[in-house]
């Protein structure tokens, strides 16, 4: 191996925030105690989880979900994730349905320098995936769209980073999703099927108006989707983070931590009621002790502006030609401020490559300021372009190959990831995708450009490709015929994204996967044969009722034998014979109630301060030793209610607690007390020794107490 | 304080003379087949399916040690390996077993039956880019490290001084070469040539 002079290894990432050089370090030294069968793999997997790092289908391979909160990028981000992506991952960088970004076949020993490349350009994988609060979602074209009661942004992005690593969103049985939306009408938001959805509202208020949100709660899709119910018609914009926080407690508090499938907070506002969940988080907001972020953020949010980087202008009616129009016409959208248009990057199932990315933020840097989302429709939205210089820019993305038409329209189809890489998947969701993607150029091309009507296709019932909110929604599984199996799609019609996500659609039929393509042509010739006037595509299936819309599909979704045609027990797009096979999905992660966390997390400490003690390093073993401590006793005080988030005195509530109760062995309690009195500098070698060994002592007695109270009871 | 080069990530390139509108879908049943062989010391994975992007990188074939595609992703469609991990022994070594692993794998996929027809492998026109920005960071430092290496193998591939080595000195891109030599020789001929 060459030695060379090539770059510091000690402290390459000295530059990186200390904090996040201190929890990404923490990353990496709990992969590798997992890796030496030094930490529990259920905890690990949580942990990895809360990292973004998600596994895959595939043995040995990892999926990196990258938190992208309101889809905000700027060009150096886009940079750094097209490196990412090409270096650690297959070249491509796939946009989620909740504006997250995800690589995929990542080694796991790539994770750590993969999330500190990502810091250095400000972003975080942390609460990507797990039981936790997932990426804030809002409107893609906030700030700029004509129909908006006002601009969302700095409240979602108040929210988000508010939430992010906050001690009471740790202790939750399932996920937490939440969404921000500028108006009641459109798509964008979707926030009725979040956990909470906030709408923007304005109140009179001596003449004045003042911001506020429409809130909904319970909301949320899988298997059994829920509408979210109205919480309140105004809540004043000051209000929203610790309302938030107050749900968040009352969800860890009561939400179900056992049967995973009914651990979502719908479930809790379904089981007690609206009116008592109402109460319950009302009486947890009195409680909450005051936080000055909760408002700090609300003067500079008033004043929130996104500056372009050019003048406004506007476009020559003649200046290009009929493929540039229809570009024009239905992949931009004018914005509020004349002169400027927001411009949708249209990207079939949601990839873009990194030669791509690269040249998109370069084509950016042209045009605009750092003003580039990405949106629940899995495409980029790029903000404040020009208008005279919407041809530049159309020339720039047809050298990139990203000008295709299609967003918002029939061949702009979501899909989930399925087989391709998800555990949980039963059909190709992607190969359906890729599969419709291919017949609307060639075969159903004259569907392609409608506007009224949505295609969603989830490769389960768990429906991460929001199958339910589509008008022809399809999810996978499967169907035996004599010895063989094939892939079939549940046709789900009637939902709607309009109106954030204001309908579900319901199941009318099941179909075997090829014919899914055939399905929707279908479907499109009926509505557009029967519609009557402006009737949508939901009251049409309303009208016409599902025993009619089953008889028209009933010769597609007869499924052959194998020996009539083998082709029917294949995948689209996978020719190879299709066989069931599902593994435990990671979607809902572990159950690690946060006492579970903290005491790894102590373990973790003592081993990293018995490495200093060995280099001799005293004082930091001292500290990381009486860290180890604090972090024990404050995993045992969780036992007893007790929330970081209420900041009490560790010392002081854990000798009230236990110790003054003879619940903890009084010998270990203190010597915890007497760390707490010596400090941890200038104690010399054997002193700093001795600490190690009593702190070790110390989170075995914790582990003790911990095990006979069989943590948190849900 | 130094650090040893550990050098793992390295991408080759065999341009083509297919038009960047290739069609992909035979090698869906190539890789199809391939990714079964639980034998292959590329150990594959799975195959990844992106014959929907425009300009993408095709049908991957992802494996532990290495990715292989038919790739659409730039101007200039070829058959792509990414080395990941199990390079061992010095720089040329690990070299030359790129160049050997790629010309292997490209040879087998040049022979099965559904390999488009009308495409042919452009053997002395090669990309060669280091794919680890944190390793092989493209700077004058480690270019001049690296080329000695690079000169090595190719000098035996192609005889010195019959081939044009150009590197790819654009800002914020890989470390990489475009080698680029009359000979047009098979890649049969040209693995004889390389060592081990």
């Amino acid at each position: 191996m060459a030695t060379l002079a090539l770059h510091e290894t000690t402290d390459r990432w000295s530059h990186l925030p200390p904090e996040i050089k201190q929890e990404l370090d923490v990353f990496e030294t709990e992969l590798r105690r997992v890796q030496q069968g030094l930490m529990p793999e259920k905890v690990f997997l949580e942990f990895r989880l809360r990292h973004g790092v998600y596994g895959q289908r595939q043995t040995g391979v990892q999926m990196q979900r990258i938190k992208i909160p309101l889809g905000m990028l700027n060009t150096r981000q886009m940079d750094a994730l097209a490196n990412l992506a090409e270096e650690y991952a297959d070249g491509v960088s796939h946009i989620t349905t909740r504006q997250d970004i995800q690589l995929h076949f990542v080694d796991i020993n790539d994770t750590p320098n993969l999330m500190r490349r990502l810091a250095e350009v400000g972003i975080t994988t942390r609460e990507a995936c797990g039981n936790v609060v997932r990426n804030v979602c809002a409107c893609p074209i906030s700030g700029v769209c004509g129909d908006e009661v006002f601009d969302t942004t700095p409240y979602a992005r108040a929210m988000a980073y508010f939430l992010l690593r906050h001690p009471d969103g740790q202790n939750f049985g399932r996920k937490f999703k939440i969404a921000f939306s500028g108006c009641e009408d459109h798509a964008c938001g979707l926030a009725i099927m979040h956990d909470i959805g906030a709408i923007a509202k304005l109140r009179d208020h001596g003449g004045k108006p003042d911001r506020g949100f429409k809130v909904y709660l319970g909301g949320g899709l899988g298997p059994l989707p829920h509408q979210a119910k109205l919480y309140r018609e105004f809540v004043p914009a000051g209000e929203m983070l610790p309302l938030a926080q107050a749900i968040a407690r009352v969800f860890a508090r009561l939400g179900e931590k056992k049967n995973r499938a009914r651990a979502r907070m719908k479930f809790l506002v379904a089981q007690l009621g609206m009116e008592e969940f109402t109460r319950l988080v009302e009486e947890e907001r009195e409680k909450l002790p005051d936080d000055p972020r909760w408002t700090a953020y609300l003067s500079e949010a008033e004043a929130f502006r996104e500056e372009p980087l050019l003048p406004g202008s506007e476009l020559d009616p003649d200046g290009a030609g009929p493929e540039f129009q229809r570009w024009v016409r239905i992949n931009t959208q004018r914005q509020k401020q004349p002169g400027y248009s927001a411009v949708t990057v249209f990207l079939p199932l949601g990839d873009i490559s990194s030669d791509q990315l690269h040249g998109l933020a370069a084509l950016c840097r042209r045009f605009v300021k750092d003003t580039v989302r990405t949106t629940v429709e899995q495409n980029i939205v790029v903000r404040w372009v020009p208008n005279g210089e919407l041809p530049a820019f159309y020339d720039g993305l047809r050298e990139l190959d990203l000008a295709e038409t299609g967003s918002g329209r029939l061949a702009d189809v979501t899909a989930c990831p399925g087989t391709d890489s998800c555990k949980l998947g039963i059909t190709s969701s992607r190969g359906l995708a890729a599969l419709l993607n291919e017949k609307f150029h060639n075969g159903l091309g004259e569907i392609a450009d409608r506007d009224d009507l949505k295609i969603k296709i989830s490769g389960c019932f768990n429906s991460c490709g929001q199958h339910h909110i589509a008008d022809i929604g399809f999810f996978g599984s499967v169907q035996r015929k004599g010895q063989h199996v094939a892939p079939v799609f549940q046709i789900l019609l009637g939902g709607a994204t309009q109106g954030n996500a204001s309908a579900y659609g319901l199941a009318v039929a099941k179909v075997p996967a090829q014919n899914a393509p055939a399905v929707v042509k279908k479907l499109t010739d009926i509505y557009t044969r029967e519609r009557t006037g402006a009737e949508t595509f939901t009251a049409f299936v309303r009208r016409l009722g599902k025993v009619r819309i089953k008889e028209e599909l009933d010769e597609l979704c007869t499924l052959p034998t194998y020996e009539q045609n083998p082709a029917f027990y294949q995948d689209n797009r996978q020719p190879w014979d299709f066989h069931m096979s599902t593994g435990v999905g990671e979607c809902a992660g572990e159950v690690v109630d946060q006492s579970e966390f903290m005491l790894e997390d102590a373990d973790r400490l003592v081993f990293e301060a018995t490495l200093d003690y060995d280099e001799g390093r005293f004082d930091a073993a001292a500290s990381k030793s009486f860290a180890a401590l604090l972090k024990a006793a404050d995993a045992l005080l969780f036992l007893k209610g007790l929330l970081l988030s209420d900041r009490y005195n560790t010392v002081e509530k854990f000798r009230e607690r236990y110790y003054d109760t003879g619940e903890f062995l009084a010998q270990f309690a203190e010597n915890f007390f007497r760390a707490a009195q010596e400090g941890n500098e200038g104690l010399g070698d054997e002193r700093t020794r001795r600490r190690l060994e009593e702190t070790t002592l110390f989170i075995e007695q914790a582990q003790t107490v911990y095990s006979r109270t069989g943590g948190v009871k849900a | 304080m130094t650090s040893e080069l550990d050098l793992q990530r390295v991408c080759l390139k065999i341009l083509t003379d297919a038009p960047v509108t290739q069609k992909l879908d035979p090698f869906l049943s190539i890789f199809g087949r391939w990714r079964a062989d639980a034998a292959d010391p590329a150990q594959w994975v799975d195959l990844a399916d992106y014959a929907h992007m425009a300009r993408g990188p095709g049908i991957v074939l992802i494996g532990h040690r290495c990715n292989f595609s038919f790739d659409l992703g730039t101007a200039a469609p070829g058959v792509l390996y990414c080395s990941k991990q199990g390079l061992e022994g010095n720089l040329e070594v690990r070299l030359a077993a790129v160049f050997r692993h790629s010309f292997a794998l490209a040879g087998r996929l040049l022979a099965e039956p559904e390999f488009p027809s009308g495409v042919h492998l452009r053997t002395g026109a090669l990309e060669l880019v280091f794919n680890d920005r944190l390793e092989t960071p493209n700077n004058g430092a480690v270019s001049a490290v690296l080329r000695p290496a690079v000169v090595a193998v190719l000098d035996k591939l192609f005889g010195p001084g019959a081939y044009r080595l150009t590197p790819d000195a654009a800002p914020g891109r890989r470390l990489g070469f475009a080698v680029e030599s009359p000979e047009a020789a098979t890649l049969e001929v040209l693995s004889g040539r390389l060592p081990g």
